[in-house]
């Protein structure tokens, strides 16, 4: 065994990892070579000090302000509140599919396909449609998000639309998911993309490069992200802000795989998701300046919070 | 009882339940907020944190373990909190040095005191780049597995272990540095 197998070795040695065989060399080697030693009995120190420093006091006890707020309830609307709120989802989904089946201003180089529109040969074609492209138009169609804290329980919009470049295909497991895209493991290598704040401002441009890095595949949505949002989006602001920050998730190659709406009081929740295809030609309209309108929201169902989650 | 259990009724509004967990988790979640913010805001963002996700709780998907989403919200905590301290003056590094020079001028035998040679490598951990430092302090101070590290960071396992290794090797660097460690 050489000094630099050793070397490699040293944390599973320490860590009482090694096989025996593995040890049994290791120990070998570092009863020869002084230079292993000294650095396998240092690592052992530091390793077994750690370890004391984690057991011993100067902790404080829990203090007893927190028991205070914990007993504060948690944050809930009044009913009326959450029945406005429920025709307004009700509302957003229909107006949602309408805009699926007979979307206003149809995009020129792009397709919307969507689960449920019962559109098969739509959805091929938006994907043959989709792939290949260049992204020169950026945008959500979702200009009219209901701000999240106005409901009692976050939405969870399942993606209904989607069609991107070959890659997909490497990402994606499997041809179900290449529509659906519910599977996490499509996310795995993706980053993420700060796109904008604000539900009233559309996205603007100049927000669209703060990208940070965010914890995909996870399951729960780290959001360290406020002080990577420096680029045109003031990170103190993002910090009062409790909603709205919008997440656009990129693949390895930098293709736009996804988009979340993240909560922000909340950083472990997606509290929306979709997609969208990318369009090549610039839009005209003046929201399209910025956003061009690609995706649908298909299915808006209140979070329980168990199991199934936004993404 | 068994921690699934006390999430299941926490997330129902238990708050004997979540009361059990944050008795459980205090201890580690300090220490990775120490490590952080350090020692006089540790507890203000621990606070924070538990009761962030008291509030989150209800939502929980249960993807993954308590222990790793509470400390998903500690470090967003920490993190946020450190951005609301940028604005105030931070103590100097010659402060520091300084510190560390009066420390060397002791007697050799308080050197060799437990007490003050944990307090060498918490300094020296604190030194550590914080890419180094938080897996470090994950793994022994909050004993999460490696797996578990490398979900709660967004990295690889392989890329946890690199980097614990790294951590002990500036750390054994810095403490030789500061003169007590040969």
């Amino acid at each position: 065994m050489t000094c630099q197998q050793v070397r490699r070795q040293l944390l599973a040695w320490v860590e009482g990892e090694l096989d025996e065989s593995q040890w049994l060399s290791l120990v070998q080697h570092m009863e020869i070579c002084e230079l292993c030693r000294a650095e396998a009995q240092r690592w052992q120190r530091l390793v077994a000090t750690l370890r004391a420093i984690a057991q011993s006091d100067g902790i404080p006890p829990v203090p007893n302000r927190l028991w205070h707020r914990l007993r504060t309830p948690r944050r809930r609307l009044p009913a009326v509140v959450s029945l406005f709120v429920t025709a307004c989802v009700a509302f957003l989904l229909g107006w949602g599919v309408r805009g699926i089946a007979m979307p206003s201003v149809p995009p020129q180089n792009a397709a919307v396909a969507g689960r449920g529109t019962g559109d098969e040969g739509r959805e091929k074609a938006g994907g043959q449609v989709g792939k290949g492209m260049g992204v020169q138009g950026l945008g959500l169609s979702l200009c009219v998000v209901p701000s999240p804290s106005q409901l009692s329980t976050p939405l969870r919009v399942r993606p209904v639309t989607f069609a991107s470049v070959n890659n997909f295909d490497r990402l994606s497991p499997s041809s179900l998911s290449r529509w659906h895209f519910d599977n996490p493991l499509a996310l795995n290598g993706a980053t993420a993309m700060a796109l904008g704040v604000g539900h009233k401002r559309p996205l603007s441009l100049p927000s669209l490069h703060s990208r940070f890095a965010a914890d995909f595949p996870t399951d729960e949505f780290a959001l360290d992200s406020a002080e990577a949002m420096g680029q045109g989006v003031d990170a103190h602001q993002v910090a009062d802000e409790p909603y709205r920050i919008f997440v656009q998730v990129t693949d390895p190659q930098g293709q736009v795989v996804r988009t979340v709406l993240v909560d922000k009081s909340e950083p472990s929740h997606v509290v929306a998701e979709w997609h969208e295809i990318w369009q090549a030609k610039k839009p005209q309209t003046e929201v399209s300046d910025d956003a061009s309108v690609l995706a649908a929201v298909h299915d808006a169902v209140p979070d329980r919070g168990d199991g199934g989650g936004a993404r | 009882m068994d921690e699934r259990e006390l999430v299941r009724r926490a997330k129902g509004g238990d708050e004997v339940a979540f009361e059990a967990l944050v008795r459980r988790y205090w201890a580690k979640a300090y220490r990775l907020a120490e490590s952080l913010v350090g020692s006089a805001d540790a507890e203000d963002v621990v606070v924070e944190a538990f009761v962030q996700a008291w509030q989150a709780l209800p939502r929980f998907r249960e993807q993954a373990s308590f222990g790793t989403w509470l400390f998903r919200i500690v470090l967003n905590q920490a993190r946020q909190w450190r951005r609301k301290q940028e604005t105030v003056p931070v103590e100097p590094l010659e402060a520091e040095s300084e510190e560390g020079e009066e420390l060397s001028l002791r007697d050799i035998e308080a050197l060799a005191c437990e007490q003050d040679w944990r307090h060498r490598v918490q300094q020296a951990v604190q030194q550590l780049p914080e890419h180094l430092r938080l897996p470090l302090v994950l793994r022994f101070w909050d004993e999460l597995s490696y797996p578990e590290i490398a979900e709660l960071l967004g990295i690889k396992e392989s890329t946890a272990r690199m980097r614990v290794a790294s951590a002990l090797k500036q750390l054994a660097a810095i403490l030789a540095k500061m003169g007590v460690l040969s």
